[in-house]
């Protein structure tokens, strides 16, 4: 299938596509919070390792888009998707038998504000882990290292396991996060502007480490800087106002957008 | 420029307000220190009178001691005094604790956000807080007295002090649970946890402080009342450790009766005055443990 | 190093753990739950039943609301005409003069004082409130009763004068606290345009933060007048504890709550007695949870405009 598709009749947009294997088949998704309808019928192709970034303007429904890609919609008051599908590597999102932390354990999700846990930061990376019996009790630290290690904290953070995440900087408790989530081993990585409460320094850390994560895991990154979208993404999906109106391979769309809106948008002049 | 130049110059310096309203405003402003003094001077005024009427008369032996002379409480201590107190509330706490954090849990994280049934709980906790302590007095007298055969006794005194605990908890706890920042619920959930292992290892030990600070603040409300206890636990004159099935004393009956009696006050001052500094222990740890949670 | 690969079981095959533990939670905090309902309805319903029989003949001229308290009468009569007056009586007198002063005090916090006295005005209130009934009582025995049979010329100093200013001292941190919390609410933007415009401050007080800060203020009242209604052991020290209806605040009286502690140890179960002691008590409950109501209103619309 082709990876990148936009299945939308009414507004004619024809998207490129790239060839390589999908990891999210998004179809005719709609959702909101109660009466209010936030997407309005999505359809798309998310490929396997990669990173897409979706981009759009304030409240056009990223954030929602991402929530209901791993069922965290459904926790927020009056969240849910009202129809459509979504199926991870061909398996349905809201199948009869699926349970929804199954997804949200596969799925992991990385948010705006880092959140640390209440607890020690050897404890935070293995949370889930521990929870979910990928690693036992005894091998806790070797465990917590691996994904220190990979987020690049190992060396900052080794003396420190037992202490508090809360005097951590925030650019520090985002990778706390990012190996948090990547600790649950999950199949893809979902990111909700992951870098808006940073400085550039700290950005640019969380942004190599996103060019990394696209080796082992299909990556999506929400996010409203132009020219991040630029350096990390392969494939832009960009979002107005609850509907897809351009989607493509990242070269592709900055140079030629095929719409107004994502003209303006990239140029700066309006989002 | 020339537009400048035609405009009228303005007279040097501010101009002035209007005579009376100066007045006025510097009327009003003596007035608010005043009465904003009272807040001050009242406080420190009583707390002040206690200390010093109270500690002439504090000894080792008067909190180690039974009450003795006659009228009782003219001499000896107030020990069994404190003792019961001690055990009625926590024995009360033992029950409106547990009861009034699972219930408040089952409000905020087991309940939709928006579902009716938590304005209506929330309202009744709300009356049943506000119902004034004599009337938990009558009922604890006609269930746990009367109608369960309980007598007048420790487990009867505490169990209605229990009750009255337990609609403050019950709200201070819901408060502290919701206090707790949506994202951390929302992070951990999304690590697909259970929401059990999300309250246990995530939303209380956040929360902990506040419900800690609630539960001390109704521990004293209940250790300084004497309207629930007086039907239904307290004696005059108890000796010994408190026994479940037996009448115990309590530091604010044990106060009313000496005062009742009218006979022989010196006594009661120092009793005043162990109440008063043990419940403001008991606040000030509260406010303390509030305020670490707002930083 | 098979810990970094991504795991390779899809979720639709994958069993999550914690369902036991997630459903016994849930489960046990709803029984809590019921278990507070359960606690509320009987309260009302028992003390509504043994009220009952009291309530009958309320209005008639035995009934508890005409008849005067003569337990040893021929039969008897319990009618708490005299208490609800001793209660409305000290509640008024209390109100009186906690609610200026608690508004001047909310007022003062708010707008007046620097940073530090509010920091120290904050726990001297909470210090007022926190002093039991029974000490206030004990207080007032020892200061104002001893002073007014000293210099009052009173055979007995209490009275419900009395009882009326410990109450209101036992209130006003309730008011203060309160309105000085719905001042506080006002936007500090809309008092600072309101000041910019160069008006004197107590133009500022009557126009913008006692107009905002209304509902709160009302609120602040009624929270003082539930408390006053409710508090037993200062006005059964204090009041005078007399049957008799009491003609001026000088005279003795016996507030509902007094007369409850008061007359509770001797009544025989089933007795008129009781029954009109727990009619008493019903009186409290309703009118403790009209005021919670009206209370609730408000604070549904102080939020509104806060937010
Ligand atoms: N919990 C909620 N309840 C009700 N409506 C919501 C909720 N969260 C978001 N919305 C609404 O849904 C719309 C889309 O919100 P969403 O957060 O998905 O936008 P976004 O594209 O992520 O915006 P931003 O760039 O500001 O993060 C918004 O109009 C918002 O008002
Ligand atoms: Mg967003």
């Amino acid at each position: 299938m082709d990876s990148l598709q936009l299945l939308r009749k009414d507004t004619e947009v024809e998207i490129a596509t790239a060839a390589g294997p999908t990891a999210f088949e998004i179809d005719e998704l709609t959702a909101g919070y109660r009466e209010r309808r936030v997407l309005r019928g999505i359809s798309c192709c998310i490929p396997e390792r990669r990173v897409t970034a979706i981009m759009g303007p304030s409240g056009c429904g990223k954030s929602t888009l991402v929530k209901a890609l791993n069922r965290t919609l459904e926790l927020m008051p009056g969240g849910a998707v009202t129809s459509g599908h979504v199926r991870f590597r061909g398996a349905d999102l809201h199948g009869p038998a699926v349970d929804p932390r199954a997804v949200r354990r596969s799925l992991g999700i990385i948010h705006q504000q880092p959140v640390p846990f209440p607890m020690s930061i050897l404890e935070n990376v293995v949370f889930g882990a521990r929870f979910h019996a990928i690693c036992r009790r005894a091998e806790r630290e070797a465990y917590a290292r691996l994904y220190l290690e990979k987020v690049g904290l190992w060396t900052e953070v080794k003396h420190q396991l037992h202490e508090s995440a809360s005097r951590f900087s925030g650019g520090q408790q985002q990778r706390l996060c990012l190996a948090r989530t990547l600790a649950n081993q999950p199949q893809a990585v979902l990111m909700d502007e992951p870098c808006s409460a940073l400085d550039p320094y700290a950005t640019r850390r969380i942004e190599e480490h996103i060019v990394e994560l696209r080796d082992e895991y299909p990556v999506i990154v929400v996010t409203h800087n132009v020219g991040q979208a630029r350096r990390i993404s392969d494939y832009v999906l960009f979002m107005v106002d609850g509907q897809l109106i351009e989607a493509g391979p990242t070269a592709q769309v900055f140079e030629a957008p095929q719409s107004q809106l994502a003209r303006d948008f990239i140029s700066g002049r309006f989002g | 420029m020339a537009a400048e130049i035609t405009q009228a110059a303005p007279a040097p310096g501010f101009l002035p307000l209007p005579c009376g309203a100066m007045r006025s405003d510097r009327a009003f402003t003596v007035i608010a220190w005043g009465v904003g003094l009272v807040g001050l001077v009242l406080p420190l005024g009583i707390l002040g009178f206690l200390l010093i009427e109270g500690m002439a008369r504090l000894s080792w032996a008067f909190l180690t001691e039974a009450p003795a002379g006659f009228p009782l409480g003219s001499a000896g201590g107030i020990a069994p005094a404190i003792l019961g107190t001690l055990a009625l509330v926590a024995i009360g706490l033992g029950v409106a604790l547990p009861l009034g954090v699972a219930g408040a849990i089952g409000l905020v994280e087991y309940a939709p956000e928006d579902s009716p049934w938590v304005r209506v709980m929330r309202f009744g906790a709300e009356c049943l807080a506000a119902v004034p302590a004599i009337v938990y007095g009558l009922f604890g007298y006609a269930v746990l007295v009367v109608l369960f055969r309980l007598q007048i006794s420790l487990i009867s005194g505490a169990l209605t002090l229990g009750l009255m605990m337990l609609p403050i908890i019950l709200i201070g706890a819901e408060e502290a649970l919701r206090g707790v920042e949506r994202s951390l619920r929302e992070a951990a959930l999304s690590l697909g946890v259970s929401r059990f292992n999300v309250v246990r290892r995530v939303i209380l030990p956040k929360a902990l402080p506040g419900i800690l600070s609630v539960t001390l603040l109704a521990a004293g409300h209940a250790a300084g009342s004497a309207a629930p206890v007086m039907f239904t636990a307290s004696v005059a004159f108890a000796r010994g450790t408190p026994a479940l099935d037996a009448p115990v004393m309590t530091l604010p009956s044990h106060l009313y009766y000496v005062v009742s009696e009218g006979a022989d006050l010196e006594q009661a001052y120092a009793t005043a005055l162990v109440l008063v500094v043990g419940l403001l222990l008991a606040n000030g740890c509260a406010a303390l443990l509030k305020r670490r949670l707002a930083r | 190093m098979t810990a970094t690969e991504p795991s390779a079981v899809p979720f639709s095959a994958q069993r999550v753990r914690g369902r036991f533990s997630d459903r016994a939670a849930r489960l046990a905090s709803r029984a809590a739950l019921a278990l507070v309902v359960l606690i509320l309805a009987t309260l009302l319903l028992l003390i509504l039943r043994e009220a009952l029989p009291a309530l009958g003949s309320a209005l008639s001229a035995e009934g508890i609301l005409r008849a005067d308290w003569a337990p040893l009468a021929d039969p008897p009569r319990f009618g708490l005409a005299h208490a609800v007056l001793s209660t409305l009586m000290v509640t008024t007198l209390a109100l009186a003069l906690a609610v200026p002063i608690g508004f001047g005090i909310g007022l003062f916090a708010a707008e007046f004082a620097p940073a530090w006295l509010r920091h120290v005005l904050q726990p001297c209130l909470e210090l007022l409130a926190g002093i039991p009934s029974v000490v206030y009582g004990f207080f007032g025995y020892v200061t104002l009763v001893a002073w007014f049979e000293r210099y009052g010329g009173m055979a007995t100093g209490e009275s419900l004068l009395v009882g009326g200013l410990i109450l209101a001292v036992m209130v006003l941190p309730f008011i203060a606290c309160t309105s000085a919390e719905s001042f506080a609410a006002v936007p500090r933007a809309l008092r600072e345009s309101a000041h910019s415009t160069g008006v004197t401050r107590v133009h500022v007080v009557r126009r913008i933060l006692v107009p905002m800060a209304l509902p709160g203020l009302f609120a602040a009242v009624a929270l003082g007048l539930g408390r006053a209604v409710g508090e037993t052991l200062a006005v059964l020290l204090l009041a005078g504890n007399s049957t008799a209806l009491p003609t001026s605040y000088l005279d003795r009286g016996q507030p509902l709550t007094a007369l409850i502690a008061t007359e509770l140890p001797e009544a025989a179960l089933g007795t008129a007695k009781y029954h009109a002691l727990y009619a008493a008590g019903l009186a409290l409950i309703l009118l403790t949870v009209t005021i919670n109501s009206v209370v609730w209103r408000l604070k549904a619309r102080v939020m509104r405009h806060g937010g």
